[in-house]
């Protein structure tokens, strides 16, 4: 078979799984964002003690980014259509416990799709590590004020490109960061502190752990290849799929970014045969 | 730009008095901690978010 036809035959096996609005993940950003500002009230007035509100807020800060990378790649609706803020409206708000604008990650993660694994180019090449330990201590290394990757990263690039949206996307980092130190040391002055740090600052950074471990590094490693086939990978998580958010079939995504989050494992189980062919990381899976 | 930039070049210390003085400050009061030499919990958590601040604002980063 050649390689026109063999992409002709994946493409149709890819369409079967896009389309329509992906109702579990704006189900999943709409109420983890709510669940994430009801643990305030309820942790400030006593009726949920602090422990419990720090493990569910880091579940919440942790789940907050998916359902905005569906709206980045306008899954939930198309760019154009008439439910466009739809698609914008799930996107920002999930995002909210992340502080992590919309505009901001789109551009540097449409780059990363374009770009993966150029140490160059790709926004998140940062996150790159030899194994698990490494790539956790990257993810730290990265958060660090003058850090070369991570956010700060983005923020260099963002400056480099210098096109309207990358002005709007930086404009949009600078008020989100400075909004959340702002809301900490308010909350904290106020005498919320402990809150503060337990409802949002620690949990953020555990997130935010969680998310360049198994969202970036572990998809992508080794990362040492590029290209349509050989930029990302099959892997099978120690953790199963659910608890990896789904990444173990991070291939699928890369191939077909506008398939939805939760129907990439029966897609993956589809294209297998061909991605086989194409001589792809599956990782035996 | 370059304003921004120095604002957040000073982040850290800002970080370190805003939000780690009070918050060393209130940890101590909630668990009944005494701040050594006679100081108060926000004395005492302002010499610690000060002076990590100010040594995270100096080297770019924390740990």
């Amino acid at each position: 078979m050649t390689s026109q036809s063999l992409r002709a035959r994946e493409k149709a096996i890819a369409d079967q799984f896009t389309g329509g609005i992906p109702w579990l993940m704006v189900f999943w950003g709409i109420t983890n964002t709510a669940i994430w500002f009801a643990l305030w009230p309820l942790v400030f007035t006593g009726i949920m003690p602090l422990w419990l509100g720090f493990i569910i807020a880091t579940i919440n800060i942790t789940a907050s980014y998916l359902p905005s990378h569906d709206a980045q790649h306008y899954i939930i609706a198309p760019k154009g259509s008439k439910l466009e803020w739809f698609n914008e409206l799930v996107g920002h708000w999930s995002l909210i416990p992340l502080t992590l604008p919309l505009r901001t990650a789109r551009i540097t993660h449409m780059e990363h799709h374009k770009h993966a694994n150029d140490p160059l180019l790709d926004p998140d090449y940062s996150t790159h590590a030899t194994g698990p330990l490494h790539a956790i201590w990257k993810t730290i290394a990265n958060r660090q004020p003058r850090a070369e990757g991570g956010f700060n990263r983005y923020g260099q690039l963002l400056q480099q490109w210098d096109s309207p949206a990358a002005k709007s996307a930086l404009n949009d980092a600078i008020v989100s960061k400075t909004l959340f130190f702002g809301i900490l040391a308010a909350l904290a002055l106020s005498g919320y502190a402990i809150e503060a740090a337990l409802l949002w600052w620690l949990p953020r950074h555990l997130a935010l752990t969680y998310i360049s471990f198994y969202l970036s590094w572990a998809p992508h490693h080794p990362g040492v290849e590029k290209g349509r086939y050989k930029d990302t990978r099959a892997f099978k998580s120690r953790m199963g799929n659910i608890w990896s958010s789904g990444m173990q079939y991070h291939i699928i995504h890369h191939l077909y970014p506008t398939i939805p989050l939760n129907k990439t494992p029966a897609a993956y189980r589809a294209l297998r045969p061909i991605l086989l062919e194409r001589g792809c990381n599956l990782d035996n899976m | 730009m370059s304003v921004v930039k120095s604002f957040f070049f000073f982040g850290p210390f800002l970080f370190g008095i805003a939000f780690l003085a009070p918050l060393v400050a209130q940890v101590m009061l909630r668990l009944d901690l005494n701040a050594p030499f006679s100081l108060s919990p926000l004395q005492f958590g302002l010499i610690i978010g000060t002076v990590l601040g100010l040594i995270a604002t100096y080297r770019g980063k924390w740990i």
